[in-house]
């Protein structure tokens, strides 16, 4: 029976650890390599008995340890530095002191696993089968007895001279041991179950595997949706809260909002029933500081386009003009406000134009308060009556020659923000030598500029376009001009060659 | 052979670290006894039935917070750091003694920590679970918190190395993970030991799964020693460095009452003092209840006073020093932050604090009360509970009355909070309670170790 059997070596107990260090050292004299002690606990000065070799396990923990500094180093400069930096007050994105306790905790964890792994490793650990573990005897190496085994695979390896050795030194009993008959193989229903729980275990993984990268017109997976989607009340939305489903709720009767100032109508709009006031409202006071205030919020917010005095020749508009002779801009000019329809105008009217805007010009109402966009109106007035005092009086105009008056006309309907005679950029046609020159149509067709043409684009600017102007691009304020103007005006650009 | 004298013939010690008629087997009857034992003692049952009970609790509360938010907290603008954080600093704090019995007393050579070494750093494996706990629910939208960790995400976003919040995570990770192999480590051996005694087949095969089929082979302790000390000068760092970065996450913000550099040294103190408190706390029943009077006797209790005692004085100075510091910088935040904190809305927490932390381990001095079990574990009861308090005093008197006198608000726990932190204990206790039923309490291969018969006794050295 024994004979089939491989044998293992021979195990010899001993009844202390005294005797087990003597015997030990008589092993190692006689030269033995294959051999080990057991013990329940590691003995001191064994190691020595036996002629060991110092483990090389701390130069495998060093190493490990500075390759998780190094790691931990790098993790953090590549995430935080390179990948995914962190701006914070505009410093470093780099700076090892607030990156050393990280560093520190990797190198641990590095070295730490490292001993504890290797540890296992170098002891060929974990072996759940051992043929010493056949030996009865042996359970008491974890408890309180002492061995020493030889193994049958060393050179110096004889069944009886091996076993008297260890007889000679103090050996409470030597016994042989032997490797098992049967391979020690898995039974068979461990393995199974193993199978099945493996490919259990691959299932998720294939499953990411198999999305990954991938698209779909479907919603994502919300397992805990609460950051996606919120019970909430949607502008517009439905619900069945009330009765006629609506979520966006009239509001309640006699109620105002907190952002719903209480509005004094004329003051905040301009109007009153509908219609636009014509007459400064109740709660403004105009007095000269008053209109102080105006020419200061005037010279702030309209002057740079409507120049100081009104008459659209502000900063904005020279800059424009030049920017336009670069052929950098187009530029519609501001209109001269100190003349012509605007001085008729509503003084609602002009609030209206003051707080929405009015064609190309934008709305003040959020950088000017009402009262100071009343203030405006009480100064513009101011600089209306100035200029209208400084107009002529339609005898003294009837007393002028008839280019002279087309020469104050030209200002009046103010043609001369966009008509030019100098030649260089100006936005409508250049008027010297006007008449007689030949106009291309944006229908292709080529006219002459005659007194007719000059009549029919004052009183209907839409009637003729020319190549490449916009359609109607041509506006009269305060027009058109009766046909006895017209006459002055044609007068008038007649001199200019 | 240096090593071949013992250190109790050198007669430095008054008492052997194993008491009574005791040889290696008899060493291996009184542990493994305990799990082989029919049946656990009745108080076992109690124990671990109310343990069971509370941390049913504890799965309630933390289900109706996932379900709920937040919000059933207490905590709340200013005080947005309120049980939950005090919890996880206690508990960590407490998971500090497991590896400092282990690790440092390893180091220093102190044979006297194998008594209890196997205790303690099943009480820090414990202690640290629930101590990671508390920061996960915290974050209120637990299902995110793999947030925390550098993982590609489709965000492409990293976390930020430089918060000490995140070092945290760091740092009590590594902690928990080096612990728990330090922990298993010194077990093989003794689960080996359990293997070879073991009568059942299910025995058999749980314990010899474990034991990674360890022999005894001097050949593998000799590179187990070698690795165990390895872990121990890894570990003594890594605990000094752990309740460090627990520190940093008050310490580096501007808050007065946590921006101090004292605050490092004064955790880790407090961590020792609270972690040998638990210890006390527990080992003290646990002795009596398995029968292990002769393994954990009445001077490694000692020991333990005198550590409570030493570490007590410390936090002590720290707290008088915290006030020192306060009048000495001048900083008018600084000063009033104290004020209130010994005087202000949270008087009694601060005095609770003082009187459980500074004052009552002061009966130390005396052998006597050393060696008063009875007295011994009532202290280490209020150290526990000073030790608590000191957190809560940290935490909530510094964000309770801030900047802005106006969102001055009078934090109070709610339920929730009060029924969170008892089932925690249920957690550490049910766990407790599973190590010393089906686990070697003692380190069986190391008490045979410091044992006088585990040296050789040579003539010709």
């Amino acid at each position: 029976m024994t004979a089939d059997k491989e044998l293992y070596g021979v195990v010899a107990e001993f009844k202390d650890v005294t005797a087990l260090y003597r015997a030990a050292e008589k092993v190692r004299d006689a030269g033995y390599k294959k051999w080990d002690c057991h013990s329940p606990f590691p003995v001191h000065g064994l190691d020595d008995a036996m002629g060991m070799r110092f483990t090389r396990l701390p130069w495998v923990v060093l190493i490990m340890g500075i390759t998780g500094l190094l790691a931990g180093m790098y993790l953090q400069y590549w995430t935080n530095a390179v990948d995914y930096t962190y701006d914070i007050s505009g410093k470093p994105v780099w700076s090892l002191p607030a990156n050393i306790p990280v560093i520190f905790e990797v190198t641990v964890l590095f070295s730490a696993f490292t001993a504890f792994f290797s540890m296992w490793i170098a002891n060929r650990l974990p072996r759940w089968y051992h043929p010493l573990f056949r030996n009865e005897r042996f359970s008491r190496a974890t408890d309180d007895s002492f061995f020493i085994a030889l193994h049958a695979k060393d050179k110096k390896f004889d069944l009886a001279a091996s076993t008297a050795l260890l007889n000679e030194n103090g050996a409470l009993q030597v016994e042989e041991v032997f490797e098992a008959n049967e391979p020690s193989a898995m039974p068979a229903k461990i393995k199974g179950n193993l199978l099945v729980v493996t490919c259990l275990m691959l299932i998720p993984p294939a499953m990411v595997y198999a999305s990954y990268g991938s698209t779909t017109t479907e919603p994502r997976v919300h397992l805990i949706p609460d950051m996606d989607k919120q019970d909430r009340f949607r502008a517009q939305g439905e619900t069945d809260l009330f009765e006629d489903g609506r979520m966006t709720r009239d509001q309640v009767a006699g109620t105002i909002s907190q952002d719903q100032r209480f509005i004094h109508a004329s003051l905040e709009t301009g109007k009153e029933n509908g219609e636009y006031v014509t007459s400064f409202p109740q709660q403004v006071d105009v007095t000269e500081a008053f209109i102080d205030r105006g020419q200061e919020r005037f010279e702030i917010y309209c002057g740079v386009c409507h120049g100081e005095d009104g008459k659209g020749t502000g900063l904005i508009h020279h800059r424009a003009v030049e920017l336009a002779n670069l052929g950098h801009a187009t530029w519609v000019p501001p209109t001269n406000i100190t003349a012509g329809a605007i001085g008729t105008q509503a003084d609602g009217y002009l609030f209206e134009t003051i707080s929405d805007g009015r064609r190309t010009m934008p709305g003040y109402a959020a950088q000017i308060t009402a009262e100071d966009r009343w203030a405006i109106i009480a100064y513009l007035r101011v600089l209306q009556e100035v200029e209208s005092m400084n107009a002529l009086s339609p005898e003294e105009m009837a007393a002028l020659g008839a280019s002279a008056r087309g020469s104050v006309l030209f200002e009046k309907y103010t043609c001369n923000a966009c008509h030019k005679f100098d030649g260089t950029y100006s936005i409508g046609p250049v008027l010297s030598n006007f008449l007689g020159s030949e106009v291309k149509l944006d229908s292709g067709e080529t006219i002459v500029a005659d007194e007719a043409y000059f009549t029919e684009s004052i009183i209907d600017p839409a009637a003729k376009t020319r190549e490449g102007a916009l359609k109607g691009a041509m506006a009269v304020p305060g027009g058109p001009p009766t046909a006895e103007e017209i006459v002055d005006l044609l007068e008038y650009i007649k001199t200019q060659k | 052979m240096a090593s071949s004298t013992s250190v109790d013939q050198l007669d430095i010690f008054p008492e052997e670290l194993v008491q009574g008629e005791n040889d290696f087997h008899s060493v291996t009857e009184m542990v493994c006894g305990v799990l082989e034992a029919p049946k656990p003692p009745k108080s076992w049952y109690v124990i671990f039935t109310t343990a069971v009970a509370l941390l049913g609790v504890l799965g309630a509360m933390i289900l109706y917070l996932i379900t709920t938010g937040v919000g059933v907290w207490g905590n709340n603008q200013p005080v947005a750091w309120g049980w939950p954080i005090v919890n996880f600093v206690f508990w960590v704090g407490i998971g500090h003694a497991g590896t400092l019995i282990s690790a440092v007393l390893f180091l220093f050579r102190q044979d006297w920590r194998t008594g209890i070494n196997r205790f303690s750093e099943a009480m820090t494996i414990f202690a640290v679970i629930c101590a990671g706990m508390f920061p996960a629910i915290h974050v209120g939208r637990i299902w995110v918190i793999w947030w925390v960790f550098p993982i590609p995400n489709q965000m492409s976003m990293w976390p930020n190395f430089r918060s000490p919040l995140l070092w945290d995570v760091f740092a009590v990770s590594t902690y928990f993970s080096v612990s728990l192999l330090f922990w298993y480590m010194g077990l093989v051996p003794d689960l080996a030991t359990v293997r070879d005694r073991a009568k059942t087949k299910a025995k058999k095969f749980w314990y010899g799964l474990f034991a990674m089929g360890w022999n005894g082979s001097n050949r593998h302790w000799h590179r187990y020693e070698r690795a165990y000390l390895i872990l121990a000068a890894l570990a003594t760092p890594l605990v000094l460095s752990v309740h460090s970065v627990v520190s940093f996450d008050f310490a580096t913000s501007q808050l007065p009452g946590w921006h101090t550099t004292i605050l490092p040294p004064y955790f880790v103190a407090g961590a020792i003092f609270s972690g040998f408190a638990m210890v006390l706390t527990l080992s003290i029943p646990a002795r009596k209840m398995f029968g292990l009077e002769e393994l954990i006797t009445l001077r490694h209790i000692d020991n333990m006073c005198k550590v409570i005692m030493a570490t007590g004085m410390m936090v002590g100075y720290a707290y008088s020093m915290e006030f020192f510091m306060a009048w000495y910088s001048g900083n008018a935040y600084e000063g009033f932050t104290f004020v209130n904190r010994a005087f202000g809305p949270y008087w009694w927490g601060y005095w609770i604090m003082v009187s459980c932390n500074v004052l009552t381990p002061q009966i130390f001095w005396w052998k006597k009360a050393r060696r008063n079990l009875a007295l011994v574990f009532i202290i280490s009861i209020f150290v526990n509970i000073g030790m608590w308090f000191e957190r809560f005093v940290i935490v909530v008197t510094s964000l309770n009355r801030d900047f802005l006198p106006s969102s001055w608000h009078y934090f109070s726990p709610t339920w929730v909070d009060v029924l969170t932190l008892l089932g925690s204990f249920g957690l550490f206790f049910t766990l407790f309670m599973l190590f010393c039923r089906y686990l070697p309490q003692v380190a069986i291969s190391e008490v045979k170790n410091v044992m006088p018969q585990a040296h050789p006794h040579l003539d010709d050295h």
